[in-house]
């Protein structure tokens, strides 16, 4: 009650005092993009191309939006724009690690904040830009209980969850490998360690170097399921009749499956120590950006209530905007940053390589 | 005894009739040779005998043992049949050696190591190929590959051989060589032979009897002389002998009782049978046959011609006269040389020309030919 | 003077330009990108400062060799226990197809199967689909519950659940390989028993040798050198293959050299990937030696043409009938029920629910729904697909103009020059790509021409790069069916034409090539299947503007997206299976041909 309450209040400031918000883009981009016609954009999220049309038909600049997976964006970008290559114009990427060492400290890609935008925008996400917020959190199948089933992450490492737990395997998106380098920083193996022995009142016995790595060897060797992707792991652990009840963690956004596919997929948000991940994708402009103009259009008309409207229309995405609304079904970024583990990009950058390694080492057959 | 039997064999690929009711028995000892022009059914009637092919109809026996029968369904396997093949283009196994080769068949037939060894070396000492034992087919020359294809053929000792045109590949002067250790192998194995070739001249030469074929259809069955002297019609005549017989196309009328005349244009010709009198009809066309040999060149009161041209060869002469519309190839004795286009006369010797019905090819009689003046 | 006029004598042949322009361009294409990769195993790339500590890019070091050979289990799990696990598929695989492919082209040559004329033609389809095309349709079957979801077709029928072995991992892997490949197989051993003399079968079975005795004295040595062709490139495909194992392997984390490859190469550490290709090259090379020296160890076998004729077709009286069956049901089973599947998944709404309301048309004309896929429009109105399908075809179409153009040329050149050592050099040279596996071709291409290099500019993300490495990598089909073509033509039909005072060019339009059309053709005709189903070799070098409808189709795979997924797999094999049998039908150009020695 008070929830919804709230974000009607919400609701109805923003469509009163919205456009008061923030000023609208200047003529004078306006005209520049229409003028370049074009705009060029790679991006980690498909739903890039519901935007793409919405701008198109707003503007009358064709997008050209590719979809590609985080450590492909960064392969082609870094080649492109390094081989000075005529590519992407702006994209939206995700893996803080990578992104950092290989496209931002390198010059690839250039910070760009609108100026309509830096007033709106908390400092924390200008630079470099953030666009959007994911998570991806403990999703159980809630066919036979709508009860959460596991209250501690060190219960997946028991016997009763062997084989029934899914994961994206972290070889295929930076984003899980980075959550699991995370959990080997000191502030989360500490939470570890205490989660585990605030769930068997022992002491942990490590054969790694800490908690952290000791929960991902647990977890792993677990029988975790490695899947390809996080809409197949979304039906495979949602879809209805099965025997035992399976859970995954995996992009949060995924549950607005539910309906179209007769899934049965519902979160967990009070797991101890953490009930997921966090990563930010961000919105950059390329350094050999060909279409400029229409490129900064875009990247501001992304960070509107309009722009953003194909993610916020469903759980699972935060614009960097405060002032764009959230899915009604959704927890806003204040409720769920201290429940999920978030990316560091400098520890990440240090760690990220042993952990990779580890992990390779610990999950091949 | 080895005799072979065939009783009706016919054999159809499809529509085609490769071999049409044949009958044919083969004696114990014989070299018999299948003869004719190619898609004759010669070869297909050896794969018959030797099981490598299953006829239509008919009746096969050898030594005695029905082996094919079409109507009680009996098809004893080529293995069952004791017979050799030796084929064309020899069918050695190329990642064989020669000796690999050879022993193939005693090690089928569980020899020992011992006796195997002894029996291939008899073997390549009898065929002279003792220094190409460890050598591949590919290494050998096509006499040699000739020469493993019927040791490994002989080595199991087979009461029959079938060969199907085993000379063919080779040069002539192989060819000759060959044909001589051919017909001594005969007599030194004395076993049956049966021999596909389309080539008369190893027919005449090699066999103790000839199954002349054409079509499917056997045409002749007999000794080489007798098929060369007495061949029972145009097709058999001109098959056999080398140069080929001489026909003189005419229309034939019974005159004088017993006797034929003939006339084409630049000649008038009596025929005289001696193989007892026959009826034609007015005008009946007919063919005269005479061989070369028959064909004497300058004598007097022969039919006028000229020399078409002069093939001398050494030991003798092929010379082709032009007489009126006709064509004659005559064969002499030694070295001539006869201009081009001189004049010259030509007269039939002997008994032993032919006379053909030109409609059916018949043979109708043999008799001698005299030239009307 | 006399140095002068032998080289004078020398460029006089048309061939000899030929051999001299393609050992340049070759070396430059095939030897240069070997150095290129070999110094890339040396240095820190961009994405290995995380790893390699206080390294600058292009620094030289030797950490990817230490980790790749010397750091005990972590070189286990990354190189060994996956190279040991390539090494094994890849050799199950080859045993399979060349059992599979061996036995069945015994049965279309030489007995009275029935059914010969359409096993002989569906038997080929598996090779040309997409590897892969089999992996998925092995999971609709043999799904089990490891990956949760619905269960497989098999387990759906019979209640039986799939055991992880039987799934998932080296089992699955090896057998679709060994089918996809046993076409190869195939045409290789059926091509020597369809020419092989029925009488050397004949006179063992005259000499009382059994069926079984002739079958391993007699066929299986004289088949022996296609055997162990066929071994070389089924191993050799198998070891670079990467979607089949990706599919199969990756839920009970099955990795092999492929995988690895992609892993490394896509991630933090590619220098481990420059390394693995170089291993894969090597493995290649030496099992090409090996079957050049085992070869040529028993030399020609090679006149043993000769007439057969019906009597060699063996009967298999009581046992016709039901061979004919369990073959034809095998091959429908490979070949046309996983193209029924596609069809069937490619309609249906929510996963593994087969009722009649859950069917839609919506993954091929529906527009995009946001509740699905994210917005992403049916197949058959997406501008993505089209532009994705334009490009494949543009690719394939110029590259088998390239290949097929170049590989006659070279096999003419190589015919003409026989013996000569610049030929043996060009043939090699020519069929060296074959050896690179697809994904480290594309590495190779990748590090070389991601910057400019000598004359040429940087290519990165050009089509031309596309059409560049295509060419190369099919270049051994080409200049085989060139070769082929030309060792079946007498030289004197071209002296003929020497004689005559014909130009060259026009002795090669005008006399060569109408010849010997089918076989040239086939050279175009095989890179331009290949090219159509490729995806290891484009993966890493396409840019989101050129991609191909086989990246556009993995990229759906590995999102989940299994409706679009299926339905763009069969789009391309009936583009394929539809241009091949065109081009068959006008021009008698076909596959066999090609591989075919």
């Amino acid at each position: 009650m008070h929830r919804t309450f709230k974000l009607l209040t919400a609701l109805t400031l923003l469509v009163l005092v919205g456009p008061g918000l923030w000023a609208e883009p200047s003529a004078d981009l306006v005209a520049a993009a229409k003028k370049e016609g074009k705009v060029v954009v790679y991006s980690i999220t498909s739903r890039i191309a519901n935007a793409a049309t919405a701008f198109e038909k707003k503007y009358g600049i064709k997008v050209e939006a590719y979809n590609l997976k985080d450590g492909e964006l960064i392969e082609k970008v870094s080649r492109e724009v390094g081989g000075n290559i005529a590519g992407a114009d702006f994209v939206i990427s995700q893996d803080s690690g990578r992104v950092y060492g290989q496209l931002i400290s390198t010059g690839y890609l250039v910070n760009y904040v609108p100026d309509s935008m830096k007033s709106v925008i908390p400092a924390k996400y200008q630079n470099p830009l953030v666009f959007q917020y994911i998570n991806k959190v403990f999703i159980f199948n809630s066919e036979k209980t709508a009860k959460p089933v596991i209250k501690n992450v060190w219960e997946l490492t028991e016997p009763k969850w062997k084989g029934l737990v899914q994961f994206k395997d972290p070889k295929l998106e930076g984003v899980n490998q980075n959550f699991l380098t995370m959990l080997t920083s000191p502030e989360w193996s500490a939470k570890l360690d205490k989660a585990y022995q605030d769930l068997y009142g022992k002491k942990l016995a490590l054969t790694t170097k800490n908690a952290g790595y000791e929960w991902i060897k647990r977890f792993f060797q677990n029988g975790l399921i490695l899947g390809n992707s996080d809409t197949t792991i979304s039906e495979n652990v949602g879809i209805k009749g099965q025997p035992a009840t399976v859970m995954g963690l995996f992009v949060y956004s995924k549950t607005r499956y539910d309906e179209k596919k007769n899934l049965a997929l519902t979160p967990m948000t009070e797991v101890e120590p953490f009930s997921g991940f966090l990563y930010p994708a961000f919105l950059s402009m390329t350094k050999n950006a060909k279409n400029k103009n229409a490129a900064k259009l875009f990247i501001e008309y992304l960070l509107t209530a309009e722009g953003f409207a194909p993610w916020s229309k469903d759980v699972g995405a935060y614009s960097s905007n405060p002032s764009v609304p959230i899915d009604k079904d959704d927890h806003p970024m204040s409720f769920w940053a201290p429940k999920l583990v978030d990316e560091d990009p400098a520890y990440l950058f240090q760690n990220r390589a042993d952990v990779e390694e580890f992990v390779n080492t610990i999950s091949s057959n | 005894m080895p005799q072979i039997q065939l009783n009706n064999i016919t054999k159809r690929f499809g529509k085609f009739v490769a071999v049409d009711k044949l009958n044919l028995v083969i004696g114990d000892g014989d070299f018999v040779t299948l003869l004719g022009p190619s898609g004759c059914g010669k070869t297909t009637t050896l794969r018959m005998i030797a099981g490598l092919e299953t006829p239509t109809e008919g009746e096969i026996y050898i030594d005695g043992r029905l082996v094919f029968s079409s109507e009680k369904g009996i098809d004893i396997a080529p293995d069952k049949r004791d017979v050799g093949f030796l084929f064309q283009n020899y069918a050695l196994w190329p990642h064989m050696t020669v000796y690999q080769n050879i022993a193939f068949g005693l090690e089928n037939l569980k020899w020992p190591k011992d006796k195997i060894r002894a029996r291939v070396s008899e073997l390549l000492a009898m065929l002279k190929i003792v220094p190409f034992e460890k050598r591949y087919p590919s290494e050998l020359s096509g006499g040699q590959q000739q020469r493993v294809a019927i040791a490994r053929t002989l080595a199991t000792g087979p009461k029959v051989l079938l060969l199907d045109e085993p000379l063919s590949n080779l040069d002539a002067k192989l060819r000759t060589e060959m044909r001589a250790e051919l017909k001594r192998l005969h007599m030194e194995t004395d076993s049956t032979f049966v021999y596909v070739t389309h080539d008369q001249l190893e027919a005449m030469t090699l066999s103790t009897a000839i199954c002349l074929m054409k079509e499917g259809l056997l045409q002749q069955y007999e000794a080489p002389m007798k098929v060369y002297a007495g061949p029972s019609n145009a097709f058999v005549a001109d098959f056999v002998g080398s140069p080929t017989i001489n026909f003189v196309e005419t229309s034939g009328n019974n005159v004088n009782l017993d006797e034929i005349k003939a006339e084409a244009p630049g000649m008038r010709l009596l025929f005289t049978p001696v193989s007892g009198s026959l009826t034609l009809r007015r005008d009946h066309p007919v063919a005269i046959g005479v061989r070369p040999e028959n064909i004497r060149l300058g004598e007097p009161e022969g039919l006028s011609g000229r020399i078409y041209s002069t093939l001398p060869s050494g030991m003798e002469t092929i010379v082709k006269i032009q007489v009126g519309d006709t064509q004659l190839t005559s064969v002499v004795f030694g070295s001539v040389d006869y201009p081009l286009d001189s004049p010259i006369t030509v007269s039939f010797a002997g008994d032993a020309c032919l006379l053909f019905d030109r409609e059916t090819g018949e043979k109708l009689a043999s008799g001698s030919v005299r030239i009307i003046p | 003077m006399r140095t002068v006029n032998r080289l004078k004598a020398f460029i006089k042949k048309p061939h000899n330009i030929i051999l001299v322009g393609l050992a340049v361009i070759l070396a430059y294409l095939t030897l240069f990108p070997l150095f290129s990769l070999i110094r890339d195993t040396f240095i820190v790339h961009p994405s290995e400062i995380m790893s390699v500590k206080g390294a600058a890019v292009n620094d030289y070091t030797l950490f990817h060799w230490r980790k790749v050979f010397l750091d005990g289990e972590r070189s286990a799990k990354l190189f060994y226990l996956p190279l040991w696990n390539t090494v094994q598929v890849s050799l199950y695989s080859s045993v399979i197809a060349i059992v599979l492919g061996g036995a069945v082209a015994w049965l279309v040559t030489r007995s009275n199967m029935r059914f010969k004329k359409f096993v002989s033609v569906v038997f080929i389809f598996p090779y040309i689909m997409p590897s892969w095309t089999l992996a998925m349709a092995w999971l609709n079957f043999f799904r089990n519950r490891l990956v949760g979801g619905a269960p497989g077709l098999f387990t759906a029928l019979t209640g039986i659940a799939t055991p992880n072995w039987f799934a998932y991992g080296m089992f699955p892997t090896s057998i679709v390989l060994g089918l996809h490949y046993s076409p190869f197989a195939y045409i290789l051993i059926g091509g020597i028993l369809r020419n092989m003399d029925a009488n050397l079968e004949e006179a063992a079975m005259i000499l009382k040798a059994s069926r079984a005795k002739i079958l391993a004295r007699i066929n299986l040595p004289i088949v022996m050198p296609a055997i162990l062709s066929t071994f070389l490139l089924v191993f050799s495909s198998s070891m670079s293959a990467f979607a089949v194992p990706a599919f199969l392997g990756t839920p009970v984390r099955f990795q092999v050299l492929t995988t690895q490859l992609y892993r490394t190469l896509n991630g933090l550490n590619p220098g481990y990937g420059y390394i693995m290709a170089v291993v894969m090259i090597v493995i290649g090379t030496a099992i090409l030696a090996a079957n050049q020296w085992f070869v040529g160890k028993r030399k020609s076998f090679t006149t043993i043409t000769g007439k057969s004729s019906n009597s060699s077709i063996v009967n298999l009286r009581k046992f016709r009938t039901p061979v004919s069956v369990v073959l034809l049901a095998l091959v429908v089973a490979v070949a046309i029920l996983p193209l029924a599947t596609f069809a069937i998944e490619s309609f249906i709404m929510a996963p593994g629910d087969y009722s009649a309301k859950n069917f839609t048309a919506q993954f091929w004309i529906g527009e995009g729904a946001e509740d699905i896929g994210g917005g992403e429009p049916g197949v058959l109105r997406n501008k993505y697909l089209y532009l994705a399908l334009w490009n494949s075809l543009k690719l394939s179409v110029i590259v088998s103009l390239f290949a097929g153009t170049v590989g006659g040329l070279a096999g003419y050149a190589i015919v003409r020059g026989r013996g000569t050592k610049l030929a043996s050099f060009v043939n090699n040279l020519a069929f060296f790509p074959y050896l690179l596996p697809s994904m480290a071709f594309g590495a190779i291409y990748l590090s070389m021409f991601a910057k400019p290099t000598l004359i040429i500019p940087s290519l990165y993300g050009s089509f031309a790069l596309l059409v560049l490495v295509g060419t190369v990598k099919y270049l051994p089909f080409a200049s085989r069916s060139g070769i082929n073509a030309m060792l079946q033509l007498s030289g004197e039909i071209e002296e003929a034409g020497v004689i005559l005072g014909i130009p060259w060019h026009k002795r090669m339009a005008r006399i060569i090539f109408p010849i010997q059309k089918a076989s040239f053709l086939s050279g175009y005709l095989l890179p331009f299947i290949s090219c159509m189903r490729e995806l290891a070799l484009f993966v890493l070098l396409i840019t989101p503007a050129n991609r191909v409808i086989t990246t556009l189709l993995f990229q759906y795979n590995e999102k989940g997206w299994n409706q679009w997924a299926n339905a763009i797999n069969l789009l391309i094999v009936a583009i394929v299976l539809i241009f091949n049998t065109v081009i068959n039908k006008i021009t008698g150009a076909s596959i066999d041909k090609g591989i075919g020695t």
